[in-house]
């Protein structure tokens, strides 16, 4: 058989296919009338979940550091940790407030190509706010015990220095070595090892929605 | 109040009526979008589901002076483009040899294996195509105006006519 096509021929496939699917589709009209069109399942849904997830986390570290405020605390030392908790708190926030403020924003009636722009926008500002309030650990979970002990009115670094002390040498250390260990992953020779670096740490996500934006860029483009 | 709330509810009721006649009118779009993005029967009624409730929900932002068709080959476009870079549909997808999901489709009815075997060709072509890329494909066997696939795609008329000669040229060195 003659396989060789010319787009004519593929336009006549195309209206012998629509035949061959009307009266299917005329059976799963009445089936879409019948469900709910109120009923949609949109792949954002779990992204705007984590976002209010991540604005009761923000609200309930500026609570705690409120609670400290309201106790007025003396010594510098638990100042500090209260302003690091409370500004934590506050970037947890405004992060996922952004990242809703994107979503708030989709039109799918926009042009294909500006809506599918702004869809992958928001994955990776979403990603990003992640990373953006993940890597605070490294020190906030000392500034947390130190506000927590601030609030019976004791200076943890006064009490225990040597634990501040190591605890916060450790977060410096640890946040450094994050940031060595990310360049040096990045080198060409290990582009593979980087590229299962950041698939560990953001599921692989980033570096897709990234691919995307740029098939988005080529196809707008040429 | 029970007046207003009598009222709301008749023109929720007229809106809605309104609606399910142009997507009884237009529900071509819907089935086409939803069989070029979807291979397996069962994506394909998520995504024509799904299509169909999203275009209820901007429904009431559609200016009516303006074309549905075009509206709503965006909405539809924009839903099926997102669904079909969903992980979970990705796995279903490779989980399953090409040729089997399009089987069903392109031998429901057959009337003549020429054009049973066109039809298989044109799917696996379509399969083969990446998603923006199939939008324009969709749109050219659609039989759409340069000017409202630069319109539906956002970019310009030029590039669409510049794809469209590429993509001619792909059908004809591919197949």
């Amino acid at each position: 058989m003659d396989t060789m096509m010319q787009p004519d021929d593929f336009k006549i496939a195309w209206q012998a296919l629509d035949r061959r699917l009307e009266l299917d589709n005329r059976l799963k009209l009445h089936d879409l009338r019948e469900r709910t069109l109120d009923k949609t399942r949109s792949s954002l849904r779990p992204l705007f979940w984590g976002q209010v997830a991540q604005i009761v986390f923000g609200t309930a570290f500026i609570a705690l550091a409120a609670l400290l405020w309201m106790s007025r605390p003396e010594h510098a030392a638990v100042i500090v940790a209260g302003v690091l908790v409370h500004a934590y708190g506050l970037v947890a926030v405004i992060g996922a407030g952004v990242v809703l403020g994107q979503i708030g924003k989709l039109d799918h009636a926009r042009p294909v190509l500006d809506l599918q722009k702004q869809l992958l926008r928001a994955r990776t500002l979403y990603i990003r706010s992640g990373l953006l309030a993940g890597l605070p650990w490294w020190f906030l979970w000392i500034a947390i015990l130190q506000v927590l002990t601030g609030l019976g009115d004791v200076d943890l670094l006064d009490q225990a220095p040597s634990l501040v002390w190591i605890g916060y040498g450790l977060g410096a250390a640890g946040l450094l070595a994050t940031w060595w260990f990310h360049h040096w992953a990045r080198r060409p020779q290990r582009a593979d090892f980087g590229r299962k670096m950041d698939d560990s740490l953001t599921g692989g996500s980033l570096r897709r929605a990234l691919a995307q934006l740029d098939e988005l860029k080529r196809f707008e483009q040429e | 109040m029970d007046a207003i709330t009598a009222m709301t509810h008749a023109h929720a009721a007229d809106a809605r009526d309104a609606f399910s006649a142009l997507l009884h009118q237009h529900r071509g779009i819907v089935f086409k979008v939803a069989n070029s993005y979807a291979w397996l029967a069962e994506d394909r009624d998520d995504l024509a589901q799904e299509i169909a409730a999203q275009l209820w929900h901007a429904y009431p932002k559609y200016d009516l002076g303006r074309s549905f068709s075009t509206w709503m080959y965006r909405v539809a476009l924009n839903v099926a483009i997102s669904f079909v870079r969903s992980n979970s549909l990705r796995q279903r997808h490779h989980a399953m040899p090409l040729d089997d999901e399009l089987h069903d489709v392109a031998d429901a009815n057959a009337d003549d294996p020429e054009t049973a075997q066109h039809i298989r060709l044109l799917q696996r072509f379509i399969a083969r195509q990446e998603p923006l890329e199939r939008a324009l494909l969709l749109l050219y066997l659609e039989d759409r105006g340069q000017r409202e696939i630069a319109d539906i795609l956002g970019i310009s008329e030029s590039n669409v006519s510049t794809k469209i000669g590429r993509l001619k040229q792909r059908i004809r060195t591919q197949l």
